[in-house]
């Protein structure tokens, strides 16, 4: 049954270590691929370090690689009904992902975040887009923001 | 500060790229940190009525911004006077300029804003509201690489690289008046509703040595309603409702598409031609005595015929087919034309009309496959099983004919297959049962009949 499944080593911002196929993440990540297409990566030894990713955070990232490396055949449909699961986060988790998708330049990945944040702002009304990115404070002093209120009030 | 809003600043501006305008704009006032990201957004779309109500802001943001700013587009009710345009001011990011519907003093104007982006890449210019019109000059534009350019009347362009043209004249008979002169590396050119002959635009048109793809809409800009189309690189050539054209002379041997749209009869005749050439008509036929015979002399006026790949029909008023082509042979000498395929697509909702217009188009031309576009408005059910019948039961036509002396032309033809969304149909009986079964509401499906001699 062919040569074993060839797997690289992902280090977390805690230093925990996750391996997953190889395949998965050069098909997925521009800046994996390119490591080890120059051969910057050794197999026997090599462990890639993320430290502005945290071990929550790469456990997703991994999973949305693989899933879509070995779902790719799918119906559109389930496809885009697992990744509205998957993006069912928090706009905390939400950043901590396109901040991940980001670095380790997954595009895939990155266009779905960016939909889905496009997507909060889209047609809604300021304090609503407010209460959905958790902004407490806008900053403007109440002047301010009763004359944007004056001035905009379709946007309210 | 909450998440999102501390994203770096080129991660937000890749999220309002993909916004409406509207709701970009929306996110200067969410807060402190969004107008921020806002304000250094390198794409300005403003529009009086939909955004913002102040003059200042705009003039204070471009006063910010104008270095940066890539991508300017301005609408509706805009006034752009010249003073806005303070002269320290240079756009050296701009690639891309949209002005519509905005208020000018002149043209000048435009020609003044322009010069202050030397590196403009795409210019759209649309019916702008000039108090004293003059004739626009876009000159010296190195890097324009496409236009489109409506509602201005008269206009020189000077731009060695542009590619891309759409030009459209105000539906109106002021002369147009245009030059492209230096535009030698036109492409693609779309031209609409010019209307009065200009001899000397015609010269330069029919002489753009590179252009691949060429679109003429509503115009009747040709002297002795003839066009002649000699292009060495057209790839692609499409004429739509260009009335009183009676003569289309192209020669073109590297054409591969051609689209015909109109109502009128032109002689089409394509010299030095392609193996890959196909011409796909769109006719609409207005039935009175007069046009009888008029699609089967379109047809036969295409040179070579072989070119004629399909034809989609449009009758515009179908309802009098009956009265003008009775239950008759149409009289015809020889045999009809051969196409490769015919749509048919119009309302057909009298049986005693049936006859009349199958006998007629199968008298115009012979196609190998036919098809009847499904819209359930069209009532176009029962007459496909007609057809059906008709062709595959030859007696009963005999039956419409035998008091004539002339046999019908298309009388030996037959349907040697019926298809409808992949799946094939063998008898009268699985024809209608699929007809039955389709919903209602309009559906945009065709059912295709392959048709034998």
């Amino acid at each position: 049954m062919g040569s074993p499944v060839k797997k690289i080593m992902l280090c977390s911002s805690e230093k925990e270590i996750f391996s997953v196929e190889e395949q998965v993440m050069v098909q997925h990540s521009v800046i994996i691929n390119n490591m080890i297409e120059d051969g910057s990566y050794n197999h026997e030894e090599s462990k890639i370090p993320l430290d502005c990713v945290d071990s929550k955070t790469l456990k997703k990232v991994i999973d949305y690689c693989t899933h879509h490396t070995h779902h790719h055949n799918d119906n559109q449909e389930d496809l885009e009904a697992w990744d509205a699961q998957f993006l069912n986060v928090d706009s905390n988790g939400l950043y901590d992902l396109l901040m991940a998708a980001n670095y380790l330049e997954i595009r895939n990945l990155l266009d779905l975040i960016y939909g889905t944040i496009k997507n909060m702002i889209k047609g809604k009304k300021i304090d609503e887009i407010r209460r959905i990115f958790n902004i407490k404070d806008h900053g403007f002093t109440p002047e301010e923001e009763e004359q944007n209120r004056k001035e905009y009030p379709h946007f309210y | 500060m909450d998440r999102i809003s501390g994203l770096p600043k080129v991660i937000l501006h890749d999220i309002l790229g993909r916004l409406p305008d509207k709701d970009a704009a929306k996110t200067s006032v969410l807060s402190k940190a969004w107008r921020e990201t806002w304000f250094s957004f390198p794409i300005l779309s403003y529009c009086s009525r939909n955004f913002f109500n102040l003059h200042g802001k705009l003039d204070m943001f471009i006063q910010y911004q104008s270095k940066n700013l890539t991508k300017l587009v301005l609408r509706e009710g805009i006034r752009l006077d010249p003073a806005f345009l303070n002269h320290s001011l240079k756009f050296f990011s701009m690639r891309t300029l949209s002005l519509s519907h905005v208020l000018l003093e002149d043209e000048r104007v435009i020609e003044h804003f322009i010069s202050h982006c030397p590196l403009i890449e795409h210019l759209t210019l649309h019916f702008c509201y000039v108090y004293n019109p003059s004739p626009c000059n876009l000159q010296g534009l190195q890097k324009l690489k496409g236009a489109d350019i409506r509602g201005i009347q008269e206009v020189y362009i000077d731009a060695p690289n542009l590619e891309n043209l759409y030009y459209r004249a105000l539906d109106m008979d002021t002369p147009f008046k245009m030059n492209l002169d230096s535009c030698t590396n036109l492409r693609w050119l779309s031209l609409q509703n010019l209307r009065s002959p200009n001899k000397w635009f015609l010269e330069q048109f029919y002489w753009i040595p590179f252009l691949e793809s060429l679109m003429l809409h509503n115009c009747s800009m040709f002297e002795h309603e003839r066009i002649n189309i000699p292009s060495p690189e057209l790839k692609f050539f499409s004429l739509s409702h260009c009335s009183n054209l009676k003569e289309v002379n192209i020669d073109a041997p590297n054409l591969l598409s051609c689209e015909y749209d109109g109502k009128g009869n032109p002689v089409i005749s394509f010299l030095r031609i392609s193996n890959q050439l196909e011409l796909n008509a769109h006719y609409g036929v207005i039935m009175n005595h007069r046009h009888v015979y008029s699609l089967r002399e379109f047809v036969q006026n295409i040179k070579p015929q072989k070119v004629l790949a399909s034809l989609s029909l449009f009758i515009h008023e179908p309802y009098s087919i009956r009265e003008i082509l009775g239950v008759g042979v149409l009289q015809v000498s020889s045999p009809p034309p051969c196409i490769k395929h015919v749509q048919l697509c119009f309302p057909m909702n009298m049986e005693a009309r049936y006859f009349p217009l199958m006998n007629w188009l199968l008298s115009s031309c012979f196609p190998k496959t036919i098809s009847f576009c499904l819209q359930s408005n069209f009532n176009m059910k029962a007459f496909i099983v007609f057809f059906y019948e008709m062709l595959m039961d030859r007696k009963k036509c005999g039956c419409y004919l035998r008091s004539r002396s002339k046999q019908c032309c298309w009388h030996g033809l037959k349907v040697v297959k019926v298809t409808h969304l992949e799946r094939t149909y063998e008898n009268v009986e699985d024809l209608k049962a699929m007809l039955d079964a389709l919903p209602e509401s309009p559906v945009e499906e065709l059912i295709t009949f392959g048709l034998e001699l």
